[in-house]
Formats: structure tokens, sequence, C-alpha cells
């Protein structure tokens, strides 16, 4: 454990007494302090390094169908909050009956952090002097190296949960990330090329980035002069970093299961049996990977973490519930309820999302293509349930079937009901990626996720650019 | 069971010495937001927040410190040692403008609340009308924001920032194909009216009924204020104080140069009525102001916070913002706008025989602000032919280059300017006319 704060039974046992409330469908309680660092370096200096600490919490009371939530900063006048959160929920209309929930069985745990290297036992000073190393080791990699941005931050938390159905959880939780962000500039223009690293578990990740950033900033040197991508239809080539992206805004999403409840349209869509891709195609979320970002052994509700076969066979098998939506698509919960910070309610979002492994050895995922896109790395992306786009940090042409040159502005789009269906190979080289970003829904970002995915052949994939 | 409290000492008991040079700062961020989506538990939510921070300037290298409940005297000695590996700096913590040491009184009133609910009752059940299966969201939120702020020239100021959010949508599935509407209204003094976007969404939703093809090729474009947003990051990004001083950005030296369409002025304004941001001061105590950053296309300013006008020695002017409260102070637009256009809506549709508004535009961001080029699948994408919408578009990836969208592409900025919340992938509120561009570049699956 990282931190001792000296706190003793009295937060459990005040909070057990605080949910019991009569005429309150469902009572939560939840209490955090949060120890966060965060470094900003640009090129041989520290730009911003911050120490702070969180302290704070919300109560979430259901009442007849509607929910009551208050956050608030500190741990005072709790009772008050429990009233407040209470009124809030009977002050709204009330709506159509929610169906009865199903509880979990209740858990008594506690969980303590396991780490192999602590974050918070490397001082700020080592932190840094490792970011300002590779700022040096990007700017010697090329002399069209400009700037060298890193941004490294390590997040602790320890929360207790209680709820009025007997569940009482006090977690400890460590978030890592960051990246290195490498921009060269020469008359062309500008290119940049990022390293990113992130972990639950283990500081060491950051320090073995070397040989990565000189490779970024040759990269990034490397696109000043490539040509933009010309717009259209190809078969695409993904690595594994952007096939974990694809899984994630490509499907993930979708198979959240409260974008799904009340749209009669969608659920017609998404029944459990559709098929959705090729036979080999599996897709899984799960919480359960140590030492990745998106490991969550409970969820914000409670919930212990299920893993949850989204497509199997190519077929969907499933969707990620919190304990509403379980309860409105009569399904089970899935530990899939997730809130970024005390100041949010719990909604359901990813945790690892995975494409398990193909059978494809890399270079025949290229064979065939006369011309098409060879993607690597991901600079982001975004859905709204049937549409996505990501954004591909490198991007090369593919003719027949050999990688030849660089190309700028790699943007691949589509449709996920058909794009998925369009998968042809998935490779072997399966890569427990990290990153130091995250996922953001409902105004609750960065949310730590993860992606681990083999590469992908994709056909017909739209990918944007200017014409020629 | 232990206590944190928030409020752990006064403001002005925090003691500073003699020939000290810094601020300190309280934050106090309050929301009730009341929220509804079909098929979902109604949430009436309301958050506080805290925040305090403390700058000092010690053998000129800045150092700062933040917390929720840390006492003010430790937060100034935490900052005191975060100086000594702290940027050097020459940022200069100036007289501050009398009239604002009174506490302003909060513009919350509980009893708006069965107001906000039968608002977002009313909006639900227009929506519901739209289809069987229309799926609505609606949700209605009061935002305020109180600032304290004391520095070590005996300045002090107090002041609050307020304004209400109504927003809407909503989509119908049918098949594989979305068919998604949304909008937004803000407003600084009562909850905005809503009849007009109930009738922006109903017609938009109409709009959206036919489906059409296009085929690939260039298009004149209409970008509705939401997209035109996106295509002013990359703007941002080059004016602002990191990439000036990193020396990313093209333009560090272009004051007084054309680098935008002469049909193009943007402004940072913090006075313009109803203003997410308007107040007399940024977040960290610089009064603010309304300042030209492109006026008819050429460059006049830059965006930057105190350190970073202090680092480029420039004179600050009120672009130091917080993002989050417990983001650090960025070099930010209070609002940024564009100066409208004479032409309605109605007339840009006139403009040629055929055409395409561009209303969402999904992962439309710069894959390298610095160099702007942007793509997107088109989400909410119609077809105008002869002055007339005549169906959505389907399956399109919009290409551009912002600078050059901007630039020698611009044809019109329209007149009908409207309110697009910061959000989570943009650091300021807007209030943002249509654009007509030309020349855009239309990729679409077959």
């Amino acid at each position: 454990m990282p931190i001792e704060y000296g706190l003793d039974d009295g937060v459990m046992s005040t909070l057990k007494t605080l949910v019991r409330r009569p005429n309150v469908d469902d009572l939560e309680i939840r209490l955090e302090i949060n120890e966060t660092t965060e470094i900003n370096t640009l090129n041989d200096s520290v730009r911003h390094q911050t120490h702070t600490f969180d302290v704070g919490g919300n109560v979430r009371a259901l009442v007849k169908g509607v929910y009551g939530f208050v956050h608030f900063d500190g741990w005072e006048h709790l009772e008050r909050h429990v009233d407040e959160a209470i009124l809030l929920a009977t002050w709204s209309k009330e709506c159509a009956p929610m169906p009865r929930m199903s509880h979990p069985a209740p858990i008594q745990m506690t969980q303590r952090l396991q780490l192999k290297e602590n974050p918070l036992s490397v001082s700020s000073e080592d932190k840094s002097r490792i970011l300002l190393e590779y700022s040096d080791v990007g700017h010697r990699a090329h002399p069209a190296i400009k700037s060298v941005t890193c941004r490294y931050f390590d997040r602790y938390r320890h929360l207790w949960f209680v709820n009025n159905h007997d569940t009482a959880i006090e977690q400890e939780k460590l978030d890592m990330g960051g990246n290195i962000v490498v921009v060269a500039r020469d008359r062309q223009g500008v290119a940049q090329r990022g390293v990113s690293f992130g972990s639950s578990n283990d500081f060491g990740v950051v320090r073995e980035l070397t040989d990565d950033v000189h490779d970024a900033a040759q990269t990034a040197a490397s696109l000043l002069d490539a040509p933009e991508i010309v717009g259209g239809d190809y078969p695409v080539v993904v690595d594994p970093q952007l096939a974990g992206v694809f899984a994630h805004e490509a499907f993930g999403h979708l198979g959240e299961a409260d974008g799904q409840v009340g749209d009669p349209g969608l659920l017609r869509q998404m029944y459990l049996g559709r098929k959705f891709g090729p036979a080999n195609l599996h897709i899984y979320d799960t919480g359960s990977d140590i030492g990745s970002r998106g490991y969550l052994p409970v969820d914000d509700e409670g919930v212990p973490a299920q893993d949850v076969d989204l497509i199997r066979d190519g077929v969907l098998v499933g969707r990620l519930h919190s304990r509403e939506t379980a309860a409105r698509l009569q399904e089970s919960p899935t530990g899939n309820a997730r809130a970024l910070h005390y100041r949010f309610p719990p909604i359901v979002r990813m945790r690892n999302t995975v494409i398990a492994p193909g059978d494809t050895p890399f270079d025949d995922l290229f064979q065939g293509i006369t011309k098409g896109i060879y993607a690597k790395g991901s600079l982001g992306g975004q859905t709204n349930g049937e549409l996505f786009t990501f954004l591909a940090a490198e991007a090369y042409l593919i003719e027949d079937g050999h990688v030849t040159r660089p190309l700028r502005n790699a943007v691949l789009t589509g449709n996920v009901f058909t794009t998925l269906s369009n998968i042809t190979a998935v490779g072997r080289d399966f890569t427990r990626y990290e990153s130091g970003g995250g996922c953001g829904k409902g105004g609750q970002m960065p949310l730590p996720v993860s992606h681990h995915a083999p590469s992908l052949r994709i056909e017909h994939c739209l990918v944007g650019g200017r014409q020629q | 069971m232990m206590e944190f409290k928030v409020k752990s000492g006064e403001l002005e008991d925090l003691q500073w010495r003699k020939g000290d040079l810094g601020d300190a700062i309280e934050y106090t961020r309050q929301v009730w937001t009341m929220t509804r989506q079909g098929g979902q538990t109604p949430l009436m939510r309301h958050g506080s927040e805290h925040m305090r921070a403390v700058r000092v300037v010690e053998h000129g290298r800045l150092g700062f410190a933040t917390s929720r409940t840390e006492g003010w005297d430790n937060l100034l000695k935490d900052a005191r040692i975060s100086s000594q590996n702290g940027l050097k700096t020459a940022m200069q913590f100036g007289q501050i403008p009398s009239g604002y040491t009174e506490i302003p009184q909060s513009q919350w009133d509980e009893q708006k609340i069965p107001r906000m609910g039968a608002v977002v009752e009313e909006i639900y059940t227009f929506l519901e009308k739209f289809s069987s299966e229309f799926r609505p969201t609606v949700s209605v939120s009061f935002h305020e924001a109180l600032t304290e702020c004391r520095n070590t020239t005996g300045g002090r100021a107090n002041w609050l920032r307020g304004y209400w959010e109504v927003s809407a949508g909503g989509r119908e599935v049918d098949g594989i194909d979305f068919h998604s509407v949304s909008g937004i209204r803000i407003s600084q003094e009562q909850i905005p009216s809503t009849s007009s976007l109930a009738e922006e969404l109903r017609e938009r939703f109409e709009w959206g009924k036919k489906l059409r093809t296009i085929e690939n090729g260039r298009y004149p474009v209409i970008f509705l204020p939401p997209v035109a947003m996106a295509l002013l990051e990359p703007v941002l990004a080059r004016l602002s104080g990191p990439a000036l001083i990193a020396g990313n950005s093209p333009w560090e030296n272009q004051q007084g140069t054309q680098v935008l369409s002469a049909l193009l002025s943007l402004v940072s304004d913090a006075q313009l009525q109803n203003g997410p941001r308007t107040a007399p001061f940024d977040d960290e105590g610089t009064p603010t102001q309304t300042c030209s950053l492109i006026s008819q296309g050429i460059l006049q300013d830059f965006i930057l916070d105190r350190d970073s006008a202090s680092r480029l020695q420039h004179t600050p002017k009120g672009f130091g913002y917080r993002n989050t409260l417990q983001s650090p102070i960025q070099s930010l637009p209070s609002t940024v706008v564009i100066t409208p256009g004479s032409a309605k809506f109605d007339e840009l549709l006139r403009r040629y025989p055929r055409l395409l508004v561009l209303n969402g535009w999904i992962g439309g961001r710069a894959t390298n602000p610095m160099r702007g080029d942007i793509a997107g699948n088109a989400s909410d994408l119609y077809l105008v032919e002869a002055g007339e919408v005549v169906g959505r578009v389907k399956h399109a990836v919009i290409s551009v280059n912002a600078f050059d969208a901007l630039g020698e592409q611009l044809r019109e900025v329209g007149a009908d300017a409207q309110w697009i919340a910061q959000g989570m992938m943009q650091g300021a509120p807007g209030y943002i006319p249509p654009l007509l561009i030309d020349g855009v570049d239309v990729a679409v699956k077959e």
C-alpha cells in the first residue's frame, strides 16, 4: 500500500449507518481520496509539475424511478448530502416505473494494490529526469525535430463504497500513463509522432521507451514531405494498436447497453445471435487483466467484473451492462458501470477490449493487395454508434503486396455494421498495447481503458483525404 | 471518522512574506442538471467543487500548488517548494481593478428546479412525436462559478460566471441507418427559450427522412456552427502560447500578415452577452477584453495566458482559463466569435445550384493541429439542390485542410450565429455562424 492515511474502520461503519434510509429503492455512498502527480516537460525543461489531493465523494439515490445524484468535495455533512440526493430524486416528475434491478450478492471486501514498481515511491525529480532524457533522445534523433513534449501522470485512488444492499468495498486503484510527442518542422510544414504508455501496476513501463522515442522522431521527420492520402475505398492493414482502437470505437461502444435501451430500432439490429464478422473474429471485454489500465475487478456499482464475450465466432453474443441496463434488458450485470471520478455517476463503459489472435502470419496480411493502406498507431477515434472514425498516427501505401512509401493524414472511417464483416484476416501478432490516453463519454474523459489486439486486414475501408 | 473540510481557513488569512510575488485563487463551481433519455432512468444531479490554487515566483522561478481541501498556508508552503524546480518566468502579478471586492450573490434559486423539469418534459414530449421509435435525449443545466482572487500587490477581486444550457436531440434507428439530430441553446439570465431549438430539430429531422446519394468529388459545403467550430481548432492551436513557445507554430512571426481569408474575422470576446465565459476577469485574475485575433484574415494577436505572455514579452489580455477545475491554467480564448456576415441561411442555400450542408462530423478533428488536415465521417450531411434541401447523404468522408478551408476556399460567412458549448474536445465555447466553403473533398463509399 503506497500511503497510509491512518483511517480507521469508522469510515465504513459511518457509511453503513447513513445508507439505512426508508422509502429509497437504492442508495449508495462513495468516498474517495485521490493523490495525483502530473509532470509536463517541453524540450529541456519542466513546464508544469503538480502533486494534488482530491478528497470528496458522492451519493446516488433511486426513488420511484428517478435518480438523484450529489457530488461534493471534502468529507463533511455527509448526512446532508444523502438528504439532498434523496430530495433531488423526489423533486423530479415520477416517470415510467423502472424494472426491478437485480442486486448482485453483497460483497464485503478490501482490495489492496499489488505493484511491480510503485510510481509513488519514485521521486518527482526522478520522473522529470526520465522525461527530460527522452526529450534529449528525440532531439538527437534528427535535426528536423523542433520540439519534444512529454506528459506523465499517476493517480492513486482510495475508495470506500457502501450501498443499502449490504455491499461494502474498500479499494485501492492506481492508474498511470502519459505520452511523448515529437514534432518535426521544416519549410514543408509540420509533422508529429508520439509514444504512449500506461499501466495500472508498474512504473517500469516508463523506463523502457528510448528506442520508441528515437523511432518516433525518425518517423516524424520522414512524414514531413509525405504526400496526403487520396481519399477513397481501400483494403487496409491495421497494426495491433490501431486494431485495438478499432475494436473499441467500431464495436465496443455499440456493445454498451445504455446506448441500446429505449431504442427498439437498435435492439432489432443488436439481437444476440446476429452474424457480425468472420468466423475467426472474437472480441471480448475484460476487467481481470492485471496491469492493464482497464483492470477493474469490481465496478463502481459494486458489481464484480465479468469477462464479456461481445462477438464469438463472428456472432454477437453479449453486451456491456450496468445494473440498470441489465434490468431493462433482462440480462445480468457485467461489472461495466464506471465513473471517472467522484464527480460523476457510473455509466456503462468498456475496460480492456480485446480482439483475440487469429492465425494469419503478418506478411500474409498484405498478400494480393494491389493498392492499399497500411495504418499504424492511433491518434484516437470517435463513434456515434453507427459510424466510426479513427485517426492513424502513421500510414503507408501498399502496392502489389509491399509497403512502399509514407502518407499523411490517414483517417479511416466506416459503418460499424458493415465493416466488421469486411475483416478478411486476423493476425497472429497479438499485442498488449497500453496507451496513456483514455475514453470519453458523457463528459467523463479520459477514463482509463486498454485495447489488446493483433493486426487486421479490412477490405473496402473508406479512407479520408483530399482528391488528387 | 476523519473529516476533510472544504473551507479550512479563509483566503484573507493567507500570510504572504514581504517581497513575495504571487497570487491565491479560490474557485467554487456548482452545476445543477436534469437529464431525461429514452429508456433510461431520469437523473437530477447537483455537484459542488472547490479548488484552491497558489502561485508564487521565487528567485525568478514559478511555483504553484492546488488542492480541494488543503489550508492556504500549507498550499503556499507547497508552492514555494515547487518553485525550486519551477520554470524560469518573468510573470507579473499586477494591480487588480477596483470595484469587485464584494462577493457576488449566487444566481441559483432552487425554485428553478420545477421549471427545469417542465422544460425537460416539454421538449421530451415534443421529440417523442417525431416518430414512434425516436429516442429523445434532453438535458437542462445551470452552471455557476465563483472566483475569489488575491495577489501580493494587495489586489483583490471576486466575480461570478453563470449560464443556463439546454441540449436536446435524439435518434431513430431504421435498419442500420442512425438518423440523429441535436442542438443546444445557452443563456446567462434564464432558462433559454426552447421553441426555436425544437423547431430546428424538427426541420432537420424532416430534412433527413429521405436518403440521397452523391458521387465522389469536390463540393461547396455549408459548415454549420458545430463543424465550423472544429475548423477553428487548428487556428486556435497555431495562436496559442505553448505552440509559440515550443516553436511549433508557423504563425510565430506572422502578426500583421494575411493568414486566412479576408472574409474571416475572429475575436475572443469576454463581454459577449450570454457567453459562458463572459466575466470581468479570466481564471487567473487578468482583466478580460474583446480582443481581435484575426481581422479580415490578418493576424492581429495571440492567445496567451499570463505565463506565456511573459515568456513572449507580450501584455496578458485575459486568456488564462482552466478547462476543468483540476486542470492547470491554459492559454485559451474566452468565447470564440467569428464575426457574422449578412447572408441568412436560406440565402446561403441558394448560392450554388447544388451544395452540401454539414452539421455532424465523426472524428472531425485535426490529426496534426499545426498542419490542419481534418477528415471525418459525415454523420449529419444534407444535399441541397436549387436552394432546397432534398435529402440526407450517408457514407461520405469530408476532408479539408482547415487553413485552406478558412483561406482561399472560404466563399461566405453566414449571419445566423449560434452558441457552441465547450466540450470534451473543445477548450472554449463559441458563437459561430455557418461558413460556405467551396471545393471540399468528399469521398463516398460505393
